[in-house]
């Protein structure tokens, strides 16, 4: 069940300590990220911006659990992620985050209604129960007339619909969406964010990557990345709507 | 259930890969399934008797498989452990019916045998045994072919001079057995055998099987039968063994009329069929994995929205499964379909239905459903469950790592090298043998049958032919070159005290050595005169360690002269010790040399002998043609054997194209920039083809001694072998590097030949 919040201060989420990521070619070691620290509460919708190549994404990973950091601590609710075991990993992708991707990377050979269903499948939930989750998501994202379509059979704004309808049907606590609109005209795109804004309101925490500032500006918070360290880091009290 | 919905789509949007993967992999099982059924039902035959694990027959120390009449009595009720015992002979020969002649197949026997082999009685006259010499019993078949459905009551049948009764009819010789017969006789009235003679003692030779009882040691009952056979003279320090009834069938070496199969032919055929399957599997992980290089994408979508490593290898390991499942449902399928034709190549019924009958083949069966889709799906599992969602989410290709594949090139190409080196090897030994010098005539030289009473007519008949022109020379002989009576030999002990043993006898007259074209080495040929003479040859002579033969006798008769060694017995054995003994009382057969017109000497041989004896069955072969089809058999199962080696090299050549396809595949974008630079097409193939070579060079090295040694283990079942020429290894190795140049050329010139922008654009 979804605790809808309603707080000025919020409880932490995630907590980032010195992490460093860097990769090894055959003669240097290039820093991703360096000593990173953040925080980030619960209920919060920080917008995560700089020029490509900055480590947006790889940060974004790394709360994920995508990936790992090279050095520095990683705290999810407490719970020490950096020392997080696959099994354990597993769960925290099922139970408490749902991934928004730029190319949607959606299931090719799977119907709008499965895609929504694929997390639930992993999840456990019982098919009648699937069967409800989906049709309630397809409701409300008016997709109900699409959902035996396959996704070559759907308009960009359309996929991302099913891409968004798929991260939260299992009902995360925190979404991560990596550019989410970057592949969408702008009209697609600013409803994508009415709608991410709208989440957020109902109490999911969301982290977005974005290159578009009014976009940007739609979250509560926004980090803004420079060659792996963070530059700035600014809370707007009152976001717009787009 | 969900998933391979889903699977079922990527099967039918991906068409043309599909239909190969699974065309593939069904075409590879249905040849599985027709070698399974074959070499399955070869093995079962003799194990359906219900007495079959205690059942042996005795095997001398020159490796004969016949003992003395005597041995009956010698041996029955006094040794321990054996509960029954029979002789057998098995020979053709001619019966009247409605005063006409047909021939049928006699068993001569005694009692025993049908409780040996737990023949039923269909119906039997009181308590009437073959005890009688004029009893007989009919087959089910035999009996309905002559008397319908009626049972055949109080009839008689007139074989030869004499007339018998028919007391009963037994149930058929299973078809699974070594044995075919039409009619059961007594050992008495047995179809003329000649036997071993030792100084005074002459012995009527037969067949044997005894019955041990299950708590018998084997090596006490030898020793016991030995001591018990022992006081003939021609039996003394006699060595014996047992063989169990279930090598009979695949002992090749007996004479003994029975139903034999090669087992080396077997075996051939077992390991094709493992290396088949060997190869299906790996093929089909080859292409799993390569098109699964398109599914890395799902896969990490299914990780980032939860799915664990259990979660996916289970799915990739249900869709092989569920692939395995069509396929083999497609194989049975085509197994069916193209049975006949491998039923013609393998020159026995294959009948995949009676697989089904038997639950340990079932069993088989599953297990190899159930290990193809596992393994073919493991290797593939394990390496897509490795992706992590974060190389698809950043698009970085996961199988950069360069050669993970040559192991298994590597083993692909090492199957293909055995295959084609014992291909050619097979090929060389058939040939070899076909045309090996037999050392005698053989051309246009007729082996006429004598049957029922024209024996004791030969000499007339033999001059009535020789008035015809086309007719050169005629022989009449007991026995003859290729064909000597099972037990036409004999053994004795020579100046220096030596046994010599299995000397083979032929009865000849003195137009023996011209009919066909044999040459004395020393001494003179045989004068119709002359009585009680005979001819060695140089083999026995030289065993004998003699300075001459004058007034030499091999048993009993003088030695006159010494014939160049020929080939009497077969080519797979060598040649041996041979008495050729002046004719006494009737022969068997004329052997009749004829030049000029075949056809018109034929009608001639026909119309004397209906002259001499009215309404007897010709019966008659050619040296040259019965020859060649005694090797036909060999060349038949040598067919077999080649043609599956090639369908194994063709589904080793699909696997190679799906690897290939999958480098070059992975390689179109490198290649695109080194064209782009300036690359020329020549360069890239090199680049292409160059591991190619290696995997190949590792291959031959690791797969020549194999090959040596397999082919070195199945010439041993020869007397004469071809040699293992360095060159046929050299040869197949150069063969695997040309199907591997081809698959892979044909495979990387496409890719080079590409527009590199358009390679590029795909990115
Ligand atoms: N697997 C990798 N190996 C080497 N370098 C990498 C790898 N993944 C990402 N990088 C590098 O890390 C840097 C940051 O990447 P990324 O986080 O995707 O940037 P952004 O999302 O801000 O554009 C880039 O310079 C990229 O080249
Ligand atoms: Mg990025």
């Amino acid at each position: 069940m979804l605790v809808i919040l309603k707080k000025n201060t919020y409880t932490i989420m995630i907590t980032l300590k010195n992490i460093y990521k860097y990769y090894d070619n055959k003669f240097q070691r290039t820093f991703v990220l360096k000593d990173v620290n953040l925080s980030i509460g619960e209920g919060e919708f920080v917008s995560i911006m700089g020029p490509s190549g900055a480590g947006k994404s790889t940060l974004l990973n790394i709360i994920g659990m995508l990936d790992q950091p090279n050095e520095g601590e990683y705290f999810f609710m407490d719970q020490p992620a950096h020392e997080l075991k696959e099994k354990k990993k597993t769960e925290f992708h099922r139970n408490y985050v749902g991934f928004i991707f730029q190319a949607f990377h959606l299931i090719d050979e799977m119907t709008v209604a499965e895609n929504i269903e694929t997390p639930l499948i992993y999840k456990g939930v019982k098919s009648k129960e699937r069967q409800a989750m989906v049709a309630d998501m397809l409701d409300r994202f008016n997709m109900v007339a699409k959902k035996d379509l396959f996704p070559s059979q759907l308009s960009g704004g359309q996929q991302q619909l099913v891409g968004i309808a798929r991260a939260i049907v299992g009902k995360p606590k925190l979404l991560l969406a990596d550019e989410p609109t970057g592949n969408l005209h702008s009209d697609q795109g600013k409803e994508i964010m009415k709608l991410l804004q709208k989440l957020n309101e109902e109490g999911i925490t969301i982290i977005q990557v974005t290159h578009n500032e009014e976009f940007a500006k739609c979250g509560k918070r926004i980090i803004k990345l420079m060659d792996g360290r963070v530059e700035s880091d600014e809370t707007t009290n009152h976001p717009p709507t787009p | 259930m969900n998933f391979l919905k889903h699977y079922i789509r990527i099967l039918l949007r991906k068409r043309t890969i599909s239909a190969i993967t699974i065309g593939g992999y069904a075409i590879s099982m249905a040849v599985i399934f027709i070698l399974l059924a074959f070499i399955v039902n070869e093995r079962s035959i003799n194990k359906g008797f219900e007495n079959a694990d205690n059942i042996y027959r005795v095997i001398r120390a020159d490796m004969n498989s016949d003992v003395p009449q005597t041995f009956l009595d010698d041996v029955k009720g006094k040794v321990p452990g054996i509960e029954k015992v029979c002789l057998y002979s098995i020979s053709n020969g001619l019966y009247r019916f409605n005063n006409k002649q047909y021939m049928a197949k006699f068993l001569a026997t005694n009692d025993d045998f049908f409780d040996i082999f737990s023949f039923d009685f269909i119906y039997r006259t009181g308590n009437t045994n073959l005890h009688s010499d004029y009893n007989i019993y009919l087959t089910q078949q035999f009996s309905e072919k002559l008397y319908g459905n009626n049972t055949p009551f109080g009839e008689t049948l007139e074989i030869g001079q004499n007339t018998y009764h028919i007391v009963g009819v037994i149930s058929n010789p299973p078809l699974h057995s070594s044995f075919d017969f039409d009619v059961v006789t007594t050992l008495n009235k047995s179809v003329s055998y000649a036997g071993i003679s030792y100084n005074e003692e002459v012995h009527k030779m037969f067949g044997s099987f005894i019955l041990l009882n299950k708590n018998t040691l084997m090596d006490n009952t030898i020793g016991q039968i030995e001591g018990m056979i022992g006081h003939w003279q021609a039996f003394t320090d006699q060595k014996l063994s047992l063989q169990p009834l279930h090598e009979v069938y695949f002992d090749t070496k007996k004479h003994d009329n029975l139903k034999h199969a090669n087992v080396s032919m077997i075996l051939l055929l077992t390991a094709v069929a493992v290396i088949i399957l060997l190869m299906t599997i790996l093929n089909y992980a080859n292409i799993t994995i390569s098109t699964g290089h398109e599914r890395h994408m799902e896969i990490g979508i299914r990780k980032a929205t939860g799915a664990n490593k259990r979660n996916i290898f289970m799915q990739l390991i249900a869709e092989s499964l569920f692939i395995s499942f069509l396929s083999m449902f497609l194989a049975i399928v085509i197994a069916e379909l193209v049975s006949p034709f491998f039923s013609q190549v393998l020159g026995k019924q294959v009948d995949l239905w009676s697989l089904l009958t038997q639950p340990k083949i079932i069993g088989l069966g599953l297990l190899i459903f159930l290990a193809t889709g596992f393994f073919s799906g493991i290797y593939p599992a394990l390496s897509i469950t490795r992706i992590t969602p974060i190389q698809v989410i950043n698009r970085t290709n996961v199988f950069t790592k360069k050669g993970n594949r040559g192991g298994i090139i590597a083993v692909q190409f090492f199957f293909t090298i055995v295959l084609i080196t014992s291909l050619m090897f097979i090929n060389k030994q058939i040939n070899f043998v076909k045309h090996k010098d037999l050392g005698f005539d053989r051309e246009q030289i007729m082996r006429l049958s004598l049957k029922g009473e024209t024996p004791e007519k030969w000499q007339l008949l033999k001059e009535k032919l020789k008035t015809n022109p086309d007719i050169v020379s005629i022989s009449a002989t007991h026995g003859s070159p290729f064909a000597i009576y099972s037990s036409s030999s004999g053994s004795f002990n020579d100046s220096h005290g030596r046994k010599v043993e299995d000397v083979k006898i032929i009865g000849i007259d003195d137009d023996f050595l011209g009919t066909f074209g044999l040459t004395l080495v020393n001494g003179n040929n045989l004068t119709s005169s002359n009585s009680n003479t005979c001819i060695i040859n140089q083999h026995l002579f030289n065993y004998l360690e003699w300075d001459n033969f004058e007034g030499k006798e091999v048993f009993g008769s003088e030695v006159i002269g010494i014939v160049k060694d020929f080939n009497h017995i077969n080519l797979y054995n060598p040649i041996g010790h041979l008495q050729l003994k002046k004719l006494e009382g009737n022969p068997s057969f004329l052997n009749i040399k004829i030049k000029g017109d075949v056809a018109n000497a034929i009608q001639f041989v026909y119309k004397t002998l209906q002259e001499v004896e009215p309404g007897t069955p010709f019966n008659y072969q050619f040296y040259d043609d019965w020859i060649h089809s005694m090797y036909e058999k060999e060349e038949k199962q040598a067919y077999a054997i080649q043609l599956f080696s090639i369908l194994a090299i063709i589904i080793s050549c699909f696997g190679l194209v799906g690897i290939m396809n999958h480098i070059t595949n992975r390689r179109v974008k490198e290649i695109g920039i080194r064209k782009v630079n300036g690359a020329r097409i020549s360069e890239i193939l090199t680049m292409l083809n160059k591991d190619f070579v290696r995997w190949v060079a590792i291959a031959f090295v690791i797969a020549t001694p194999i090959a040596y040694y397999a082919m070195h283990k199945w010439l041993q079942n020869f007397a004469y072998k071809t040699n293992l020429s360095w060159w046929i290894f050299a040869l197949a190795g150069l063969l695997a590097l040309g199907i591997a140049l081809l698959t892979v050329s044909w495979q990387s010139w496409r890719a080079a030949t590409r527009n590199p922008v358009e390679a590029l654009r795909d990115e």
